[in-house]
């Protein structure tokens, strides 16, 4: 091999199979980043709006436990659109040496997802937009 | 070395792969420090679901413990000698309180009486500190509560208006020139007053949310409107069958709230004197009869021979002294009865009067002046009478009258003091309850109060419960010849025409009516109590406070509540 034969080799570029493996490899990393991008975008907005639902749980607990009656908390408390129903239910709970004692049973429902449509061929969303999570808490109120 | 062109390529092309590799592994780090936020980001937004329960529990817990204080521990004169845990809900536990022990109830603990500076509740209470702790679902926390107690009137609230039970709606009237130099506290709204009558008072409250029914004035006339603080649940003790923080009265003679009832309580104390009105008893200082004698005959023919001049009669008395009591009791039955004149310097001289002639002399059918009377009872030294007809009457100036329980007593003489240096000295002496407790159907009519002023502390608490057969009975207001017929009616008599007397009233189940007519003006050292009408007549009545406290605020009744200390 010539000189000059040996020098133009060393200074070609990559061939035509090294550069399709690259953009292969290349494709298939910003697939999976974008997926986990999704995913990861997903998880924190379910984050904040389940945070976001037992603050406003907790306010409502809070207002009950003072003494307001459930329909004045719905007009105080500044609607919170994470939250799918609220649910009152008496209930009484014997403490032994007292007797029986009133509690409330306060359901919240909450859509966990901000997802609007459900996912499908032309749609790509993060969670089901149907989901609801529900939790339950017993409130106390003090009486007298 | 020489260059080489060859070296030179590859050392390029190994640069290159270098900073891929490296840009790769910052990309993935990033990558993977943003999935760790994330996480770490869903851990605690799903730590938050146990956090707002603990805090649920927390707050159950208080609520728990308020609720075990005041239904079991505060209207009840209970002990507790270990330690009380309280539990809501078996798995999960919805809260959790723990009482620790304690050695004496809201209503008979006296040792301690703090100040409590805020003005949310008295200044100056008794205080059961009480530790509780307070649970969360994993963990107790110990906080500081206080049992207080204290009567309202000695705390400032020198009107207090409490609920009737008798009626289902109120028609309580205050009437009259009342001024309240303190406040004044509506237990309940519905009430209403004259039109020609204005309620005044430094400050009102009304706990209850009915629109007030009164004009509503300080002391110098200027509106004013009811006070709006927080206000902490009260009790007055245990009431049968009742709700024990409505307010009702029940603090005389209840043997279901022992600790808050003053005939329970005295009883317990010891030293008190209990005396039926319809049995004649005296404490004075003489003997309890003086014996017939061998010439009585001969006097008692003179007393009743209606030719004989009353200083005859007064002089042949006097020289056969002693008189038997016999003799005396014929003496004041005399028909026409002896001079007050002739009468006073020869009883007088019979001292010390037996007890028999002085039970006879309280009684205010005997025809003796009032004056006379009281000057001749007032130098027996008695503290108290019974007259064996319902009269009982009192002197504060003893120091030997002890806390009376009464019952019978359709008339009550409460003597103060003639001049300002018995006050003075009245002012030194040790403070004193009489309460009274009539069966049903017997209405104490009458509380006189005597005597130039009052200055020691008395408290006094009456009962008329069992009287009550309609709301009618405590409309007292218009004409007091029309008026409701259960009423005791406080008349005030003395050679002044503005006196001063110390006395804290409570009254349960009965009107008062208080006239001044004599004096123009009163000023009570104390306050007033009720659950019925008030009605002044005659001139104006002013509460003020009793600053003295000391002794007495053990004794009177109270009012008890609790606070809660980190």
């Amino acid at each position: 091999m010539t000189k000059t034969n040996l020098k133009n080799r060393i200074q070609a570029g990559y061939t035509l199979i090294e550069t399709l493996v690259a953009s292969a490899v290349m494709m298939g990393a910003i697939a999976a980043a974008s997926s986990l991008s999704l995913s990861m975008v997903t998880q924190e907005e379910m984050s904040e709006r389940t945070v976001r639902a037992l603050n406003h749980l907790e306010n409502i607990a809070t207002l009950f436990q003072i003494g307001v009656s459930t329909s004045e908390i719905e007009n105080l408390l500044p609607k919170e659109p994470v939250v799918y129903d609220i649910l009152y239910t008496a209930d009484t709970k014997t403490v032994a040496g007292l007797g029986t004692v009133d509690f409330t049973d306060i359901r919240m429902r909450y859509t966990p997802s901000a997802a609007t449509s459900s996912s499908g061929a032309n749609s790509w969303t993060g969670g089901s937009h149907s989901a609801l999570r529900t939790f339950n808490i017993h409130v106390m109120r003090p009486n007298p | 070395m020489k260059s080489n062109p060859h070296n030179q390529q590859s050392t390029a092309h190994g640069s290159v792969l270098v900073v891929a590799l490296v840009i790769s592994a910052i990309g993935t780090l990033g990558v993977l420090a943003t999935i760790s936020v994330i996480g770490a980001r869903s851990n605690l937004a799903e730590a938050q679901f146990d956090g707002l329960t603990r805090r649920i529990v927390f707050n159950n817990s208080k609520a728990l413990a308020r609720e075990v204080i005041y239904k079991n521990y505060l209207t009840d004169d209970v002990i507790l000698t270990a330690d009380q845990t309280y539990t809501a809900g078996t798995s999960p536990i919805w809260g959790s309180v723990t009482i620790g022990a304690f050695d004496k109830s809201a209503f008979t603990f006296s040792s301690t009486a703090r100040s409590h500076p805020t003005g949310a509740s008295p200044i100056r209470a008794f205080s059961r500190d009480l530790t509780v702790q307070i649970g969360d679902g994993a963990n107790q926390y110990p906080f500081q509560y206080q049992m207080r107690s204290y009567n309202p009137a000695l705390a400032g609230d020198l009107l207090s208006i409490h609920p009737t039970p008798e009626v289902a709606s109120e028609q309580m009237r205050i009437s009259g020139d009342l001024k309240v130099k303190g406040r004044a506290v509506f237990w309940k709204g519905d009430y209403y007053q004259d039109a020609s009558s204005t309620m005044r008072s430094l400050e009102v409250i009304l706990p209850a949310t009915n629109a007030p029914k009164l004009v509503l004035e300080n002391p110098d006339e200027d509106a004013v409107k009811p006070s709006n603080y927080i206000n902490f649940v009260q009790t007055v003790g245990r009431v049968p069958g009742g709700n024990h923080y409505k307010g009702e009265l029940d603090i005389v003679n209840n043997s279901t709230s022992g600790a808050n009832s003053y005939f329970q309580r005295l009883a317990a104390i010891g030293g008190h004197v209990s005396a039926d009105g319809q049995v004649g008893a005296t404490d004075a200082l003489g003997p309890a009869t003086v014996s017939a004698t061998g010439n009585d005959s001969t006097l008692i023919a003179a007393i009743l021979n209606g030719s004989i001049t009353e200083s005859t009669l007064v002089g042949l008395l006097a020289s056969n002294s002693p008189l038997s009591s016999n003799v005396i009791q014929v003496l004041l039955n005399r028909v026409p009865a002896v001079s007050d004149s002739y009468l006073l310097p020869l009883l007088n001289s019979q001292a010390p009067l037996p007890d028999d002639i002085i039970i006879a002399l309280a009684n205010p059918s005997v025809s003796v002046g009032d004056a006379t009377r009281r000057t001749i009872l007032n130098n027996t030294g008695y503290s108290f009478i019974s007259d064996g007809q319902g009269t009982v009457s009192l002197s504060l100036q003893s120091l030997y009258l002890p806390n009376l329980l009464l019952s019978n007593v359709t008339q009550l003489i409460i003597e103060g003091q003639t001049n300002t240096t018995a006050a003075d000295d009245a002012s030194l002496l040790q403070p004193r309850v009489i309460a009274v407790k009539n069966p049903d159907n017997l209405l104490l009519t009458t509380v006189r109060l005597e005597g130039l002023t009052n200055q020691r502390r008395v408290a006094l608490a009456i009962s008329q419960r069992g009287v009550l057969d309609g709301a009618d009975l405590i409309d007292i207001s218009g004409d007091p010849a029309t008026a409701g017929t259960n009423k005791t009616r406080f008349i005030f008599n003395s050679p002044s025409p503005y006196i001063q007397w110390k006395l804290l009233t409570e009254l349960e189940g009965v009107s008062s009516e208080w006239d001044v007519t004599a004096v123009s003006t009163v000023t009570l050292f104390g306050g007033i109590r009720a659950d019925h009408s008030i009605r002044v007549e005659g001139g104006t009545l002013t509460l003020d406070r009793e600053t003295d406290t000391d002794f007495i605020e053990s004794l009177v009744s109270r009012n008890a509540w609790i606070e809660t200390y980190r």
